[in-house]
């Protein structure tokens, strides 16, 4: 579909979901891949403008269990509906919005680059907070009502190690180091039922930050599962997600003990460290098995680009994390 | 074979500061941007595996064959065959020996892909 033709059938997703006399202005294609694309856009009427983002599905591949568009949406409502700072869901699509799968939420301001949160000023008091806010917002996600979205896939830790074992094994390269984290990991498989709803991708880069908020919103919840809320904080904690601060285990801004506390205090949910750590060398090696699966997306033709070859040279990072964690 | 000047580094040197210095300043779509200096970056990792020749496949392959008491020289085999052992659990009881052997192997990686990140960085300096 061209633009021209995109855009039309969005103006008229508009009128069928807010009504006639919304004016559709400024659509730009903010990302685009194999999987989903992310539209910006403005909804002009009497009143002042907002601007919406569309998130589509693109019906191609994804790596894990993503979910659709429209559980995604779901999840967000039960999420911001329990307190957790993410954007608003304004319509969701249906078939005869003829769009495919997909919904459109608010536009939320701020920051997301992780370097920039990291490094400047304009960040430095609230950077001191931040491993508190985390705690705070992970409490409320996990405690959200997760019975409310019945669609959402429950993954334990066996269920997500096997996964991604089959992903690494697809491709036949053998890395010493991750089939020493795979037996680590099997023999330290945690016993706890999936029953949270778990974000699956809490982390530095899926944050909108402002200088007077700290986090504005949290962003791309489409690997949101039922699982076990230590999932996120060990995810939160490894260290490519700590863009350089390798001191700085939170997000590389703030101490465990920091985000451990404003959780508990929160969520009234005793923090396990051992857990936490169980799934920070998980999350170590689910990062590695993603950047060799990015690469041969490369390799193997489906999407060539420069970006996805050279992440495959950033496998030996997590390779050296692991062995530090191990 | 009989090659003249420039060697293959010098080849890449002189793309790599054309990238930088003419193309970059011209470039204005920011995601363009980003994957330039990807490119350059790239070109950065192809520099240091050529500069190192075969000093870190010989470390490797030293390391694994004491690591598996094993006289095999082909550095796929010795891999494959660690992995096994390593699947198999040869390797519960002796862990820490397997965990120095492959940072020794890993740390000579990192040295090509990314001789700023952080661990890398800290280990080095100890």
């Amino acid at each position: 579909m061209n633009r021209d033709d995109f855009v039309a059938g969005l103006q008229a997703v508009v009128d069928r979901h807010l009504g006639a006399g919304h004016r559709v202005e400024n659509a730009t294609r903010l990302t685009g891949g194999a999987a989903s694309t992310t539209w910006k856009f403005d909804v002009t009427a009497e009143s002042p403008g907002r601007t919406l983002i569309l998130r589509l599905s693109q019906g191609g591949a994804q790596i894990s269990t993503g979910i659709d568009k429209r559980v995604e949406a779901e999840v967000l409502e039960v999420a911001t509906g329990n307190g957790v700072p993410a954007p608003e869901v304004v319509f969701v699509l249906d078939p005869q919005d003829e769009l495919g799968d997909g919904f459109a939420m608010e536009y939320i301001g701020g920051e997301s680059i992780p370097r920039k949160i990291l490094r400047d000023d304009a960040f430095a008091d609230v950077r001191t907070c931040l491993a508190q806010q985390c705690g705070r917002i992970l409490a409320a996600i996990h405690t959200s009502d997760v019975s409310a979205i019945p669609d959402l896939p429950s993954l334990d830790a066996a269920t997500q190690l096997a996964e991604y074992e089959s992903i690494y094994l697809t491709y036949g390269e053998r890395v010493p180091v991750f089939e020493l984290a795979l037996r680590w990991l099997e023999r330290h498989l945690p016993d706890r039922p999936a029953m949270q709803l778990v974000h699956g991708d809490f982390r530095n880069g899926n944050f909108l930050v402002t200088p007077d908020a700290g986090i504005n919103a949290v962003l791309d919840w489409e690997l949101a599962h039922v699982g076990d809320g230590m999932e996120d904080l060990g995810w939160l904690c490894v260290n490519s997600w700590r863009f350089g601060n390798r001191d700085k285990p939170v997000g590389g801004f703030g101490e465990r003990r920091g985000l451990f506390e404003a959780y508990e205090e929160v969520s009234g949910r005793v923090v396990d460290e051992r857990l936490v750590r169980f799934w920070e060398i998980f999350g170590t090696l689910r990062w590695g098995i993603m950047c060799l699966y990015l690469a041969f997306e490369h390799l193997d033709g489906s999407e060539r680009s420069v970006e996805r070859a050279a992440i495959g040279r950033r496998v030996s990072e997590t390779e050296i994390d692991l062995l530090q964690l191990l | 074979m009989a090659r003249n000047r420039p060697t293959d580094i010098e080849l890449i040197e002189a793309v790599s500061e054309f990238l930088a210095g003419e193309v970059e300043p011209e470039i204005g779509a920011a995601d363009v941007r980003f994957r330039l200096r990807v490119a350059i970056n790239v070109l950065g990792i192809v520099l240091r595996e050529c500069r190192s020749g075969s000093a870190h496949d010989d470390h490797e392959r030293a390391v694994l064959q004491a690591l598996l008491d094993s006289d095999v020289a082909d550095l796929a085999a010795l891999n494959e065959s660690l992995c096994e052992q390593v699947r198999r659990g040869d390797f519960d009881d002796r862990h820490d020996e397997l965990v120095r052997a492959l940072t020794r192997i890993t740390m000579d990686k990192l040295s090509i892909d990314n001789p700023r990140y952080s661990t890398y960085r800290d280990l080095e300096s100890k």
